[in-house]
């Protein structure tokens, strides 16, 4: 029998359960580290997406927001003033206002009227904060956090626990002069000396300049994506330090720089939220600290590369193969060099490794699969454990050519596993080229009278039956190194048709189709060779070609070569 | 009685036992089949991104004294109702206007019609101020005059859209000299143009 305590019991832990899994999916992290200004980009401070995001936060998590950061608003003023003057109401009186103090997350406007509750009670038709940055947010769609992060930057108001009056009224800092200097003059333009307007204004105008990428006699976005000369500060408030191009890259940095015309410099960077020195200005800083401590990343995380280059090595990574000739079902070792220019560090392990994938058809079996492989369709894993953004690493892998003969290529592109490919277009390509013959090269012949090599031999006029020695030079370009003994010396031989005989055989030759051995004990690839021997005239007047390539004996030829000895009898 | 109280209840607990045991197991099957372990396809060519997070700590105190600056800055006036110009420290020009500090953002780009275009910036707003763009070639001569009026922005006035003709500027080096004036405030600012 189960009785009511025991279904009690049961329900408690099924309940107990199920607010454990609710909670663990939708509690959101925490944004535990301070913002990092290396990551800081003049050119690129928040992205065009995140900017216009203006379903960032609802309603009741801006107003959430707002609580969090003003946990106790000193509302009587009661606490010491930071200012001097006493406690914060004395010093505030001083100043002809008095308290109580109304902290934004408790402020309410009319935006029609423009009355609010700042020391009194609600006004009629007032709607709070959190309402009015929504409400603009999504009228003019730009992200309800931009708005909140330069409340902050502009007049500290998001966190402060004892707000003045002005504080609101120039909440964004719009159509207030950063120097006033006519005696007399309002510090900001009356017009939109209220909160609501203000959000207004300043949410129009980020709308504006996303929307306007141009300056001509009816609107200017004055710092266009493009090149642009931008103040290090105002030269009123310290030394002159003149401009520098920022070559902005998107919208949302125009606006936030047409919004606040000044860039950070580097002592400024350097700071934190601290003080950088005489030519440090702060808003676009502070907007992007902010940003990123209250919100997260400014920009949306990107993966991309370059290839840096590409080198071919033989089976044992002892030479470098320089040519895209492989014999057919050859190995080799491929080291891809790339940089990370993208904004995410890339990682071997992990849900996420970073790995080399066939692209074009994309996830299809490489041509070159080797059983090294992941799969045909995964070639390997980055080398390093991890490349950050701008850091250079490498994949490096085996590839096995086709078994048979004919032109191959390879596409291929980065990825992260389970997330997303990092394609340009269709990725590199490799290109190799598949025979049954060992790649060479033809780099050149001389002639001497004879082996001690002391006088040249004139090839275009040689005498009838005329000895020469000459020695004939060739670049191995296979991945296979040439040996001068062993089972399978490498030797000269007739070419086109091969194993002909020579009309220049003469004595000391191995055979009249095979002139000689190599002269050197071991060429290894990307070495050239050479092959010494007697050459005799015809005897005959007139012009003869005669064609050598090297042999892997008893093994297989070397690729086709029309380059050929030319001999002329006079 | 009971007997069907009895079978009541083991269904109940069956059903609970079930969902529980559904809901606790739901998250671990969607990250499996997320990672492609269960169905065996990978994600391609789109971004996985994960939801921002909002920062609900308590501010740091550094961002708390924020507005205690803010404070500061302003300390003369707040919501006073008396003027609340910085006149302590600045002295008119002879004309007795108060200087305005103009800035050349760009000096003369091609735009897409071929034309240049000059855009600059003037620390004041005015809204009667004029913007006078004048292109000097080295002998001082004068090759382009125009007037702009000028747009407030958020805490200083742009001159509203200079475009000139290539064709009204011959290959060469020029003078690029932008003059603001209102009745209250006037400046200039020269940047050299080569074509």
């Amino acid at each position: 029998m189960i009785s009511k305590l025991n279904i009690h019991s049961i329900t408690k832990t099924v309940l107990f359960m199920l607010v454990f899994v609710m909670s663990s999916s939708l509690v959101s992290p925490s944004i535990a580290n301070a913002a990092d200004t290396s990551q800081f980009s003049a050119e690129n401070i928040i992205s065009d997406n995140i900017f216009t995001n203006s379903s960032s936060m609802s309603v009741d998590e801006i107003q959430r927001f707002l609580n969090s950061k003003v946990p106790n608003c000193d509302t009587m003023g009661t606490k010491r003033s930071e200012l001097g003057g006493g406690t914060r109401a004395q010093y505030l009186a001083s100043k002809g206002i008095s308290v109580p103090i109304t902290c934004l997350k408790d402020f309410y406007e009319n935006p029609a009227t423009k009355e609010n509750n700042y020391g009194k009670a609600i006004p009629a038709g007032a709607i709070s904060a959190a309402q009015i940055v929504s409400n603009y947010a999504k009228q003019f769609n730009i992200n309800p956090q931009v708005l909140l992060v330069t409340f902050q930057k502009e007049n500290g108001l998001v966190t402060d626990e004892w707000p003045t009056p002005k504080q609101f009224t120039q909440a964004l800092g719009f159509g207030c002069p950063d120097v006033v200097v006519s005696p007399g003059a309002p510090a900001c333009d009356p017009a939109y000396s209220s909160f609501s307007s203000q959000v207004y204004q300043a949410a129009r105008y980020f709308r504006g300049y996303m929307d306007n990428q141009y300056c001509n006699r009816n609107w200017c976005t004055t710092y266009l994506v493009g090149n642009n000369n931008i103040k290090w500060q105002d030269p009123r408030v310290g030394p002159n330090c003149g401009t520098s191009v920022v070559n902005i890259r998107n919208k949302a940095t125009s606006a936030l720089y047409s919004y606040t015309p000044y860039r950070p410099n580097q002592a400024a960077l350097n700071a934190g939220y601290g003080t950088g020195d005489g030519c440090s200005a702060y808003g676009n800083r502070n907007f992007y600290l902010y940003f990123s401590d209250w919100f997260g990343a400014t920009k949306d995380p990107s993966f991309s590369w370059q290839v840096v280059s590409q080198t071919i090595y033989d089976e044992n990574k002892a030479a470098i193969i320089p040519t895209d000739y492989l014999r057919k079902g050859e190995r080799v070792i491929v080291s891809l060099k790339v940089k990370n220019t993208g904004s995410e560090i890339w990682f071997k392990d992990g849900p996420n490794p970073v790995r080399l994938g066939i692209e074009n058809q994309r996830d299809s079996a490489g041509v070159f699969c080797d059983p090294t492989w992941l799969s045909c369709s995964r070639i390997g894993s980055i080398v390093e454990s991890q490349i950050a953004p701008g850091d250079e690493g490498h994949f490096e892998f085996f590839l096995t050519a086709p078994d048979s003969i004919g032109e191959f290529r390879q596409y291929a592109a980065p990825l992260l596993e389970n997330r997303a490919w990092m394609s340009n277009d269709t990725g590199f390509n490799t290109y190799i080229k598949t025979n049954d013959k060992y790649a060479w090269e033809w780099k050149s012949y001389d002639a001497w009278t004879d082996s001690t090599k002391t006088t040249r031999a004139d090839t275009n006029a040689l005498s009838p039956n005329q000895t020469i020695f000459v020695t004939l030079y060739a670049k191995n370009t296979s991945s296979t190194a040439w040996t001068k003994a062993g089972t399978n010396p490498t030797r000269l031989g007739t070419s086109h048709e091969i194993d002909r005989t020579s009309q220049f055989c003469t004595t000391g030759w191995i055979s009249c189709i095979r002139p000689t051995a190599m002269d050197q004990t071991t060429v290894y690839p990307g070495q050239t060779a050479s092959f010494s021997f007697y050459v005799k005239a015809p005897a005959n007047k007139g012009e003869y070609r005669e064609y050598f390539q090297p042999v892997l004996e008893y093994k297989a030829w070397t690729t086709e070569d029309f380059n050929h000895m030319f001999l002329k009898v006079i | 009685m009971l007997v069907t109280k009895k079978i009541k209840n083991k269904k109940r607990v069956a059903i609970i036992t079930a969902v529980a045991v559904l809901l606790a197991a739901s998250p671990f099957v969607y990250v499996y089949a997320f990672n492609g372990n269960l169905f065996g396809w990978q994600k391609s060519n789109t971004s996985q991104e994960q939801t921002p997070a909002i920062n609900y700590d308590e501010p740091t105190q550094e961002q708390i004294d924020a507005g205690n600056d803010a404070k500061a800055d302003s300390d003369a006036t707040f919501d006073s109702g008396k003027g609340e110009g910085d006149d302590s420290t600045t002295t008119p020009l002879p004309s007795g206007k108060y200087a305005a500090e103009v800035t050349i953002i760009d000096s003369g780009s091609t735009n897409g019609d071929g034309d240049l275009s000059i855009r600059a910036s003037v620390d004041a707003i005015d809204s009667e101020g004029k913007c006078t763009l004048n292109i000097l070639t080295k002998s001082g001569a004068v090759v382009v005059n125009q007037t702009a009026d000028t747009q407030a922005q958020s805490s200083y006035s742009s001159c509203l859209g200079f475009t000139v003709s290539k064709s009204d500027v011959p290959s060469g080096t020029y003078t690029v000299k932008i003059t603001y004036s209102s009745n209250s405030h006037e400046g200039s600012a020269s940047a050299e143009l080569k074509l």
